[in-house]
């Protein structure tokens, strides 16, 4: 017997209860999305333009369901949006959240981060915050969230919450009103010491608009901004030593999604992770293990005989997951070719592939393996080059 | 043990909140900024921080470990005493003289 608080580092301890959750299939980080709403009106947004007013979380369900979530075990909860600061009680919720002893993370534009949201976050500190940026002019800004100022708010939002010490990161999609800013904006970035991150998969709208489709990078495109971002493909090549292989899977889901995570929409409903919009049920409505449950039998999901992700050698660096094969397809076991010729792509540039051409280029795709509909396939750039 | 273990009293300050998840005790840290805010306790760490709601003497804290472990009272005294000052290095605790 001591009574002693052990002498382990925050890391450290992060990692056994990550380990532990995943073998015991405990909640450890969920998503809320508290407000579907947003105060930009980015092109490539997938959530915010079919939102309504009403699309909004109270200060009073955001209580019952961070209680449902503390009793299930969830540590980590990253409020999320639409955008999160637009929200009349996002200071109360906010802090119902850290009274509940949960490590908040915050997704967030910025865009009405002035002194006082910064004084307030460098006394009550988010464990994390993410800001999306657009570009690194007002113009370009602007193209993107159709907001005026918006480059200018944004930039005073970083050097206040720099000054306070409070960390975050800045991160982009990488799509064709973007990419030719994204080297420049890493560069910012690494100049402010804060970590940049881009990905390169787009998804619909929520309720089926494909517009945001027409920004998606095709395969060439990515394949070159990758090489300006990381000459030499020096970290892609380190990335993909330790993944590229021969394992074949059984599996759809190989991530957290389901077992570790999950996302909660503002009504409550219930999804793998904020990239899938498909529900398994209401947490207002429905007692968590219910829901958990059926989560947990969602991701269980196997592939079709012959589905060619199962014995692919890329499956580890394909640019697609479940989630955004199910937004384009209708099924987390579908297939979308455009991923896969980005990712062979890719594989070809580091040695991996002789030609970077798919085998279903060559063979054709089995034919009860679900693809996009012809609308979709219509949208996305592959098709159309 | 120092005068100030046998003369004062404690009790948890409210910038942390407890937590037991995925098997840890943990103590979130409502302030803190950095890697991971968080520290795990053993549990006996977590029984005597659930006594330390309320001011406790030292004696109060060791009487709890008494009453739960099978521990001298000397035994229990060094612990408890060794708590504290983790607890206060992270500004957890607050502790107040008793009049002698
Ligand atoms: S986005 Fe894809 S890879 Fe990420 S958690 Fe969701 S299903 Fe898994
Ligand atoms: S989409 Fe293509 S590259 Fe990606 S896992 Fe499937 S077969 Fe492999």
């Amino acid at each position: 017997m001591t009574a002693t608080i052990p002498k382990v580092s925050g890391a450290i301890l992060k990692k056994r209860l990550v380990v532990n959750a995943r073998q015991q299939r405990i909640p450890l980080q969920a998503d809320v999305e508290i407000i579907a709403t947003c105060n930009f009106n980015c092109v490539h947004c997938y959530i915010a333009p079919c939102a309504e007013r009403e699309d909004v979380m109270s200060l009073e369900q955001a209580e019952i369901l961070f209680d449902k979530l503390k009793a299930a075990g969830t540590l980590m909860l990253l409020l999320t949006g639409g955008e999160v600061f637009t929200h009349k009680q996002f200071k109360e919720i906010y802090l119902a959240a850290k009274r509940r002893g949960f490590n908040v993370y915050i997704n967030t534009n910025a865009y009405l981060i002035g002194e006082r949201w910064a004084d307030f976050l460098a006394l009550w500190p988010p464990k994390f915050m993410s800001i999306s940026l657009y570009g690194m002019t007002p113009e370009s800004y602007e193209r993107v969230t159709g907001i005026p100022k918006s480059y200018q708010r944004v930039m005073r939002a970083i050097d206040l919450l720099l000054e306070r010490g409070i960390e975050f990161d800045l991160k982009c999609p990488a799509m064709t009103v973007t990419a030719s800013e994204i080297p420049a904006m890493m560069a910012f970035a690494k100049a402010k010491g804060v970590r940049f991150r881009t990905d390169y998969s787009i998804i619909p709208q929520e309720k089926g608009d494909l517009a945001p489709m027409s920004l998606q990078l095709g395969p060439q495109e990515v394949m070159d901004l990758q090489k300006t971002l990381d000459p030499g493909l020096s970290d892609f090549r380190k990335y993909a030593a330790v993944r590229v292989d021969d394992s074949t899977y059984e599996n759809v889901y190989k991530c957290g999604a389901g077992r570790t995570t999950l996302h909660i929409n503002v009504h409550g409903g219930v999804s793998t992770c904020s990239s899938s919009r498909k529900t398994v049920g209401n947490l207002f409505e429905q007692p968590f293990e219910e829901i958990w449950s059926a989560l947990g039998g969602k991701v269980e999901m196997k592939y079709p005989v012959g589905h060619p992700c199962a014995t692919c050698k890329f499956a580890k660096i394909c640019i697609g997951c479940p989630a955004t094969v199910e937004q384009l397809t209708g099924l987390p076991n579908g297939y979308v070719q455009m991923y896969c010729k980005i990712t062979h792509q890719r594989a070809y540039e580091l040695g991996y592939h002789p030609t970077g051409v798919p085998r279903t280029v060559t063979e054709g795709i089995p034919r009860h393996v679900v693809t996009p509909g012809r609308a979709t396939a219509r949208s996305l750039p592959i098709l159309s080059q | 043990m120092s005068q100030k273990g046998v003369n004062a009293q404690y009790r948890r300050t409210d910038g942390y909140v407890y937590r037991l998840t995925v098997g840890e005790h943990l103590l979130v840290s409502l302030h803190a900024r950095g890697e991971e805010p968080f520290y795990a306790l053993t549990p006996t760490g977590a029984l005597l921080w659930e006594s330390l709601a309320e001011w406790s003497t030292l004696d109060d804290l060791c009487a709890r470990l008494i009453g739960e472990y099978e521990v001298t009272r000397d035994q229990a005294a060094v612990d408890v005493m060794d708590f504290l000052e983790q607890l206060e290095s992270l500004q957890a605790v607050e502790s107040r003289q008793l009049e002698s």
